[in-house]
């Protein structure tokens, strides 16, 4: 399941990144990215244990013209 | 206008080569291009004159010598500011590296080089690469050549005016999110996004590692397979860049369309257009029809998806990138550009690994509902040029969801790696240039150019040139 993060985890999470956000920019911040998170939990939470990065390596290289 | 100006890139290097012209008389004819028209659409970062001027000189007398370095012998061209060349200066859009001299080279660039052309210059870009309307705090904004008031589109915006403008014969640009794309749609130009792995990125700034793409462009679908041809290829220096079979592009432009299938998408790229688009679009099928293409219609999987994964790849790996820049020099990013990069900060690991891992089962979902069309059809935007001032905005609260409208029908191409090629294809009732993109299979270059070149032969949008007042 994908993660949607409230304002207090954004401020948490670029913290751990070594970059401090004040409150309203960690508001800005989860209402930029929650809509893409929201309709990417749809995916995230059916993906097969197995699948992995390189699968698109060989997705492209199976289809190629 | 000077008329060599108006030359295609084929052109323009086949009378040369001949030597009906001279290098030298191309590159006068450019920069009284850009003498006319930089002050209206502010394409270039920097013009190189004189050396450009010496260059050419220097290409005619290798030429009387008998002494052709390729292809594109004595062709002036400008680029992306992005494309690394040693000892030069490549500001990237950005006041952080508006000083910045490069210590490598771009392959791509490289090989437009070892073919022959003249530099004319550097070009307006969003800083980073990171918008897709041109804006540019540090630099100004490019302006569209069909009316400076509305925007030329991005991340390549210079590369779509400077081509659009005539005041060069094609430019690189890089395309994450539709960052070609959209300046060749709004400009109209024609423009083409490589697959993932078909033209090497190393020495071009990067932006998302797993989407960027580098392509070319220009005026012509003829012109783009001439520079694909001259770029194309595995580099070690991109361990993307991988030996896949490499046809001959150019040689496919000039094939006729009879017994091809193209899609046209039952929703999404076609839902919601302004009116003008979707009479272009609808306009566009005829033409093809009327070449003895058949239409299909095709079932593609959800866009959205592919859409919000794009926006969780561009975001984290956009800001991994900057992280150090972010720590230490926030103040010196415009307002738009630091907004976005911040949003990558929070990104999850396991969602930005979990868009990692979808890609390749998305991938073969839309391989599969477009498996009996040889490619498809879509318009580039849903609308033509916005004006400058309404999508001026910033870093503002809401500026997410003005771009993702902006680049709504790219970012699925982007994250599934598809080639796709935007061609001009009529004019929106103000006179904007509206465009349509043909999206391929994987390394599938050979039948979209194949396409846009015939649609091309039927009609003359590509041949529209922009007036000074």
């Amino acid at each position: 399941m994908t993660d949607i993060p409230t304002p207090q985890q954004v401020t948490a999470m670029a913290e751990a990144t070594g970059i401090p956000v004040a409150p309203e920019m960690a508001n800005r911040i989860a209402r930029a990215i929650s809509p893409a998170l929201t309709v990417f939990a749809g995916v995230s939470g059916t993906l097969p244990f197995e699948a992995e990065p390189a699968n698109f390596i060989a997705a492209q290289k199976g289809q190629a013209e | 206008m000077n008329d060599l100006a108006s030359f295609s890139l084929a052109e323009v290097a086949t009378a040369i080569a001949k030597r009906k012209v001279s290098s030298r008389e191309a590159t006068e004819a450019c920069l009284e291009q850009i003498e006319a028209w930089q002050p209206r659409v502010n394409a270039f970062i920097a013009i190189d004159a004189e050396e450009a001027l010496a260059a050419a000189g220097a290409a005619d007398e290798a030429l009387a010598r008998g002494e052709a370095a390729g292809p594109l012998h004595g062709v002036p061209l400008a680029h992306k500011d992005m494309f690394y060349e040693i000892g030069r200066i490549s500001t990237c859009g950005s006041k952080i590296r508006r000083d910045w001299v490069a210590d490598t080279d771009s392959t791509a660039l490289s090989r437009l080089r070892a073919a022959g052309t003249v530099r004319l210059g550097t070009l307006n870009m969003a800083e980073f690469a990171y918008g897709p309307t041109g804006q540019n705090e540090h630099f100004g904004p490019a302006c569209n050549p069909w009316n400076p008031l509305h925007v030329t589109g991005g991340s390549s915006s210079g590369s779509g005016a400077a081509v659009a403008a005539r005041m060069t014969y094609a430019a690189l640009g890089s395309d994450t999110g539709g960052s070609i794309r959209m300046p060749a749609n709004f400009c109209g130009v024609t423009g083409l996004k490589t697959t993932v792995g078909r033209v090497s990125r190393a020495g071009a700034m990067p932006l998302s590692h797993s989407l960027d793409t580098i392509g070319p462009l220009a005026r012509t679908a003829e012109d783009c397979a001439l520079l694909l041809d001259l770029m194309a290829g595995p580099d070690p220096r991109d361990p993307v860049a991988v030996a896949t079979p490499l046809p001959d592009h150019s040689a496919v432009t000039g094939k006729d369309l009879r017994g091809l299938r193209l899609g046209i998408p039952e929703a999404f790229y076609t839902d919601d257009l302004d009116p003008d688009v979707a009479r272009v679009f609808e306009e566009t099928q005829k033409v093809f029809v009327a070449q003895g293409v058949e239409l299909k219609p095709v079932h593609l999987p959800d866009q959205m998806q592919l859409s919000a994964a794009a926006q969780v790849l561009l975001a984290a790996e956009a800001a991994a990138f900057h992280a150090p820049w972010l720590r230490e020099r926030p103040q010196d990013y415009g307002a738009q550009v630091r907004a976005r990069l911040e949003n990558g900060l929070a990104i999850s690991a396991i969602t930005y690994l979990d868009a990692l891992r979808w890609r390749g089962i998305a991938l073969a979902e839309h391989l599969a509902a477009t498996a009996e069309v040889d490619a498809w059809l879509a318009p580039a935007s849903r609308f033509a040029a916005p004006t400058i001032e309404e999508s001026d905005v910033g870093g503002s609260p809401n500026a997410e969801a003005v771009i993702q409208s902006i680049t709504r029908f790219m970012r699925p191409i982007n994250y599934l790696g598809l080639p796709s090629l935007v061609v001009p294809a009529g004019r929106s009732s103000a006179g904007l240039p509206v465009g349509i993109q043909i999206v391929g299979r994987p390394f599938g270059e050979a039948t979209i150019l194949q396409f846009g070149a015939a649609f091309q032969r039927a009609t003359d949008h590509h041949r529209a040139i922009p007036e000074l007042p």
